[in-house]
């Protein structure tokens, strides 16, 4: 689809400079010379038909490609209505161009048109690249003392159906402070599912969620050593991911929370993330005050039954933030 | 053909110097008067502080990274690539204004050389504009310089007014075929102030060209004493870094500090428009991407349609504002374009030319011309205002740098 818009858009744009002379020569017989001759209006009118023609199919092509996918790719309107104007500019330009006398026009024509004609199919080109970029999602769940109360709760209701969570989307699990690797510190942390398409993650999600059904959450909550250990296990994956945490608060033993150090690691590995934060269960006020702090997104659910369908959401929506550099950093 | 330039060797131009000066002046007074009253006010209330030092706020009269100049006069450089913010910018307006006295705080001294070099460039700007256009331009036209984009900068202090001085004296230096150490030292000025100096270099290089086939000597020499100048002095300023920290390759090094990722890949800066497009809610980081591309290839468009005397002039112009894109594209690195674009006085030539030709008293031969004309001279003045907002707004928020 991608390369027929392209071609669309540079047949459309030369024709359109021919097309543009043409009626405004058909114009200008109409307005200036004041004829009511019908042959210039029918004329123009042809014209005007063969322009629709040539640009209906782009714009609906353009459509196709700016519309919202079924994998939750963002809408970009501002985006639309900026290549709009572009093109309504071109269009007045070019009609405008035909009264500038300037010497090898046509030469200087073809290299502004051309290096506008690189930017908007570059940016065309990368945007489907960039949305069809894999995301993971990989899920981070709290079975520390921390959910002693509401693991039992949370655990069933980690669900996925593989039918609604977008096609190029990755999902991976991992536990922490669950006592599994033998440990009872803070770097107390499995990964139960390795980072990996629906067809193969959601399965498997299902499976060891079946197995943790034995444990006793008793471990220390080392939630920022996890999130060290999630951006390690996303380094070198692609697209901009989501860290989602399932917790029911803080375990002040293994430290304080420090996002920079986390946004550090981030950086260095080269992992653009959004770190989602999901409470269950009873929460006091400061550690909610230092959760939304920490995360990018923080939400506290008061009913356990919603976790499925807040789960879902997170899958089916974009990340909301993207770092493309940090210029701004103070240091 | 391209046509020849007509312009008289070593002749003075012949406008009326005192209605110049004087519209100048208004303008930066008019200038002063917004700054103090309007956006001083509206960057207090923001109550934000000046990248990387989070006890600065925002002053008029040092936004974005004029501090930088400010505190390289105070503290001296510091010959280090682990202090970038040091040995990122160039020299002489560090150096100038620790040449103002000390009883006048540093970044007043800042604002006041900014407010000089704006005044000086508003006067050379418009004789470059009169020189290179066929259109009779009254001086009344330098008020809209500053509603141009990125021409409200001027209001505040930063070194791009002081780069435009040097960069405008040194175009109209080459194409008033004026002695040749004129464009050496406006070169080396204006190398010394910004690096943006650099894109002179492929406007004189199509001077040069032309004065090759023209067989025009004084024009060839002229260019190329420019582009000599550029290159040299700003090749002295590296080694000199590099010298002084010890380090060769400390100028780059300090540079890639910057994370801006400068080695990216070529079209790498599309793909990063369009994640910014598709992940970020920042407004900001959406208008400074959307301005990067928009800005410098609105003026090709524009270009397009302004009359110039001598289509060389044209293509000089062209040839600076596709170094730009290509800066852009290449280094991956949109920062601050609707600034940096002011330091090449063929922007503001286009800016006026294209409001003058749009704007200007209609002619009665042709009706479609006409409204077409206007339609995109209002457009065009638009959208000087939006980006006069987004300057206003954007400047303490970060959103363009």
């Amino acid at each position: 689809m991608l390369s027929i818009l392209i071609l669309v858009l540079v047949i459309s744009f030369a024709i359109e400079a021919i097309l543009a002379n043409i009626v405004a020569s058909q114009l200008e017989a109409a307005i200036n010379e004041r004829t009511e001759s019908w042959s210039n209006l029918k004329r123009l009118g042809v014209i005007t038909l063969v322009w629709a023609i040539i640009w209906l199919p782009t714009a609906y092509i353009a459509y196709q490609e700016f519309r919202p996918s079924s994998a939750g790719t963002p809408q970009t309107p501002f985006w639309v209505v900026v290549l709009i104007v572009i093109l309504l500019f071109i269009a007045s330009s070019v009609v405008l161009f035909r009264y500038t006398p300037i010497r090898y026009r046509k030469r200087f024509y073809i290299v502004v048109a051309a290096t506008t004609m690189i930017v908007i199919v570059g940016l065309l080109y990368y945007r489907r690249s960039v949305l069809a970029e894999l995301r993971t999602v990989y899920i981070v769940l709290d079975a520390s003392q921390n959910t002693e109360h509401t693991f039992t709760e949370i655990r069933p209701r980690i669900q996925l159906e593989a039918q609604r969570v977008p096609e190029p989307v990755d999902i991976g699990l991992a536990v922490f402070g669950a006592g599994l690797n033998g440990q009872n510190d803070c770097e107390d942390i499995i990964e139960f599912v390795s980072p990996a398409h629906k067809e193969t993650s959601i399965p498997q999600i299902q499976t060891t969620l079946n197995l943790l059904d034995e444990i006793t959450p008793y471990g220390k909550g080392g939630l920022q050593y996890a999130l060290s250990f999630a951006i390690n296990r996303l380094e070198g994956r692609q697209g901009v991911h989501q860290v989602f945490v399932v917790t029911s608060g803080i375990d002040k033993q293994c430290g304080n929370l420090n996002r920079a150090e986390i946004n550090e690691l981030g950086t260095k590995l080269g992992v653009d993330f959004e770190l989602i934060i999901v409470t269950v269960g009873t929460i006091n006020e400061n550690e909610r005050v230092e959760l939304e702090a920490y995360a990018d997104r923080y939400k506290h659910l008061g009913n356990v039954e919603n976790l499925p369908e807040t789960i879902q959401d997170i899958i089916n929506s974009p990340p909301l933030v993207y770092r493309a550099y940090d210029y701004n950093a103070d240091p | 053909m391209i046509t020849t330039p007509t312009h008289k060797v070593g002749g003075s131009p012949n406008y009326a110097l005192k209605k110049i000066v004087a519209y100048s002046a208004l303008t930066i007074a008019g200038c002063i008067i917004i700054a103090l009253l309007i956006v001083h006010q509206i960057w207090t209330e923001m109550g934000l502080h000046v990248p990387g030092e989070p006890n600065t706020p925002v002053d008029f009269t040092a936004p974005v990274d004029s501090i930088f100049y400010i505190r390289n006069a105070q503290l001296g450089f510091r010959w280090n690539a682990n202090t970038p913010t040091s040995i990122w910018f160039h020299p002489l307006l560090s150096w100038s204004i620790n040449l103002l006295p000390t009883s006048i705080p540093h970044n007043y001294r800042l604002w006041l050389i900014s407010l000089a070099a704006a005044f000086g460039s508003l006067i050379v700007v418009f004789y470059y504009v009169q020189e290179i256009s066929p259109l009779s331009l009254k001086p009344r036209l330098i008020f809209l310089i500053p509603l141009l984009p990125g021409g409200i900068g001027m209001i505040t202090g930063n070194a791009e007014w002081l780069c435009l001085f040097f960069t405008s004296l040194l175009a109209f230096s080459v194409i008033r075929k004026w002695s040749t150490w004129h464009p050496l030292v406006w070169g080396s000025l204006a190398i010394l102030t910004k690096p943006n100096a650099l894109y002179m270099i492929p406007a004189l290089g199509v001077y040069g060209l032309y004065a090759l086939w023209a067989k025009d000597r004084k024009l060839l020499l002229n260019s190329l004493a420019g582009i000599f100048s550029i290159t040299v002095v700003w090749i002295v300023w590296i080694v000199f870094v590099d010298f002084m920290a010890g380090d060769f390759g400390a100028y780059w090094q300090a540079r890639r500090i910057a994370t801006v990722p400068l080695t990216a890949g070529p079209l790498s800066f599309l793909e990063r428009t369009i994640k910014i497009m598709a992940y970020s809610r920042d407004v900001g980081e959406h208008l400074k991407f959307t301005t990067a591309l928009i800005i410098p290839i609105l003026d090709m468009w524009l270009l397009m349609i302004v009359p110039l005397k001598n289509e060389v002039e044209r293509y000089a112009i062209l040839a600076a504002l596709l170094t730009m894109v290509l800066t852009t594209v290449v280094l991956n690195n949109p920062n601050k374009i609707i600034v940096y674009v002011t330091t090449f006085p063929g922007h503001i030539a286009i800016g006026l030319l294209f409001i003058k030709y749009t704007l200007g008293s209609l002619q009665n031969d042709n009706l479609l011309k006409n409204v077409v004309r206007s339609f995109l001279g209002i457009g065009y003045l638009l959208l000087c205002l939006l980006l006069a907002a987004f300057f206003v707004i954007g400047t303490p928020l970060g959103w363009y740098y």
